[in-house]
């Protein structure tokens, strides 16, 4: 035991280092990993390894097997157990030898907020807390309201788009091409504003609220919390993690639910975070749409909140396969880093924009020509029964067909025919809710193929676009037939 | 994953622990060896002091210098021997 890559294995037991050298010598096929670490797996039945040297090894294979079930006979417990504790105890001995743990006021603080943040009595409050100021207040209020109304408001239509627009009709003599730009669906005045003066500011702001979120260590405690409730729906408190992202951006979350164990609970959050889970921006735009009246606002979330669940508890009773476990780390709570907070946000917004802005600009593109060629009006002619059906004005017709593109390109559209005071409230809530439980974009429907397959998210598109019309067409005729008025 | 210590049908897990109460672990359950293996790979491990901290809405629990939360069905698989 004198050979130098035996220092490494110290820790072990005589007969498992003993065994781990003889395997080493019998891998004779070139590895990325180290032949140690090799052994280690071989001896732990870890099945990747297994299948990985049966195959590069052949015959040798059957005698590394030898070696391993020669070890194994002499413990009465399975060998990944012996190793793990074989390094627990030299962890131990490591951790005891250079670490002091001293009882600072800040631990005792973190431990009190701790036992707050897992207590139901307490939790529920706090959780209820942080939705209210980092959701509602910071992105809905503040995001959504307070910035989009400077950007928007005073910076575009008061300073930007005359002068853009001015610029491009001294630029470019043909009234068509200026309509490329700057009309009424142009690149720039309604692309670019979209997106940077709608769009943005909501995202921007949520993202900063989930960075703060991320970094104190809460999302742990947040699932916790809500395994319970989780369980219901076919998902284990893990899954709040892209749920929460999803009302940041469901596209960034259908790739998060990677982090999901089985494939069931993969493909029940993609479709709930598809279906029911509003992004940012949908949401942004919906709070300042539905802000006006509290009852539709009401109707819309408890609608939407509804759906996610009925739908979720369906899809656990139908799709075959095991409850899912609940277990995961809890990190110490940690005040977030500003750095760190703004260096994520950055990156996020960084991500989002260059995946939302080149769509922006190929549907107004598209529009562009759909309305040179016609196409455009004969969509929305199209459209037009569907959206009576559903109980809204034929005008809503451009802002469903700009659901198609985005959601939030969808909702942006509902925002500018609510300024001109074209809805009722009843109106605004059934609209609200349809393009809510709508797919929110296109970048989502290429990510759910990439996901999960082409048939799996073919048959969940159709089941998303019968959901969202016949809850709208629903609703439409319960309000109408008990007189109600929101 | 056939011979890790056996149980008895009288042990008692994780589950009949009260809040705030300190055991050492004895065995992790047979049953299922997915939970086995992601009890190990988290360093769940018998010999190893183990405090409740939480039993509602989910097990949170302190081994070391961390803390993990698991449901139900996993903190029946962790047996404890009392100290």
């Amino acid at each position: 035991m004198s050979s130098p890559h035996t220092t490494t294995l110290n820790y072990l037991d005589t007969p498992i280092c003993e065994a781990v050298l003889k395997i080493t010598e019998l891998l004779k096929a070139s590895y990325k990993i180290s032949k140690n670490t090799l052994a280690l797996l071989l001896l732990q039945e870890d099945p990747y390894t297994q299948a990985l040297v049966k195959e590069k090894e052949e015959k040798n294979y059957t005698h590394i097997q030898e070696v391993v079930s020669n070890l194994s006979k002499q413990y009465s417990e399975p060998l990944r157990y012996v190793i793990s504790m074989n390094r627990q105890k030299t962890v131990d001995v490591l951790v005891s030898q250079s670490v002091t743990v001293p009882k600072s006021s800040s631990f005792m603080i973190s431990n009190f907020l701790n036992r707050l943040m897992i207590h139901p009595l307490t939790g529920y409050p706090i959780l209820a807390l942080v939705l209210y100021y980092g959701l509602y207040q910071f992105v809905g209020v503040f995001g959504s309201g307070t910035i989009v109304e400077f950007i928007e408001g005073t910076l575009f239509e008061t300073y930007i788009n005359p002068w853009v627009t001015s610029f491009f009709q001294a630029l470019i003599p043909w009234a068509v091409i200026q309509e490329l730009f700057v009309g009424e669906y142009g690149i720039f005045t309604l692309g670019i504003r979209y997106a940077v003066a709608i769009v943005l500011p909501v995202v921007g702001t949520f993202f900063i609220a989930f960075s703060i979120i991320e970094d104190t260590g809460y999302l742990p405690r947040l699932a916790l919390l809500l395994d319970r409730s989780f369980k219901y729906i076919g998902l284990n408190g893990r899954a709040v993690i892209p749920m929460v992202l999803g009302l940041g951006c469901d596209t960034m979350a259908t790739m998060v639910t990677r982090i999901l164990e089985t494939k069931r609970e993969k493909v029940i959050a993609t479709l709930l975070l598809a279906l029911a889970i509003p992004c940012s921006a949908q949401l942004g735009l919906i709070l300042a749409l539905l802000a006006k009246s509290p009852h539709a606002l009401l109707m819309w979330g408890g609608v939407v909140m509804g759906e996610f669940f009925l739908i979720g508890y369906l899809a656990a009773k139908i799709l075959p396969g095991t409850q899912p476990q609940f277990f995961m780390e809890l990190p110490p709570l940690r005040l977030p880093m500003l750095s760190n907070v703004m260096t994520k946000t950055y990156s996020r917004i960084q991500w989002y924009f260059m995946e939302v802005l080149p769509l922006f600009i190929v549907a107004s593109l598209l529009i562009w020509v759909g309305q040179i060629t016609g196409l455009f009006q004969w969509l929305i002619n199209a459209l037009k029964p569907v959206v009576l059906a559903i109980g809204l004005p034929a005008e809503a017709a451009i802002a469903v067909l700009f659901g198609f593109f985005r959601r939030d390109y969808g909702a942006a559209g509902l925002y500018d025919l609510q300024t001109k005071n074209l809805l009722t409230p009843n109106q605004l809530a059934i609209a609200s809710i349809t393009l809510t439980l709508f797919l929110p974009c296109i970048a989502q429907f290429l990510i759910m193929k990439k996901e999960r397959g082409l048939k799996t998210t073919l048959w969940m598109t159709a089941f998303i676009f019968g959901a969202a019309f016949g809850t709208g067409y629903l609703l439409n005729q319960v309000l109408e037939l008990l007189r109600i008025h929101l | 994953m056939e011979r890790i210590p056996r149980t008895q049908i009288n042990e008692k897990t994780l589950v009949h622990l009260p809040r705030g109460a300190c055991a050492t672990i004895h065995a992790l359950g047979s049953q299922k060896n997915d939970i086995q293996d992601k009890l190990l790979a988290m360093g769940i491990l018998p010999g190893r002091m183990i405090t409740v901290i939480s039993k509602f809405p989910s097990f949170v629990f302190q081994i070391g210098n961390s803390q993990f939360t698991v449901d139900k069905d996993i903190a029946k698989e962790i047996y404890i021997k009392l100290s």
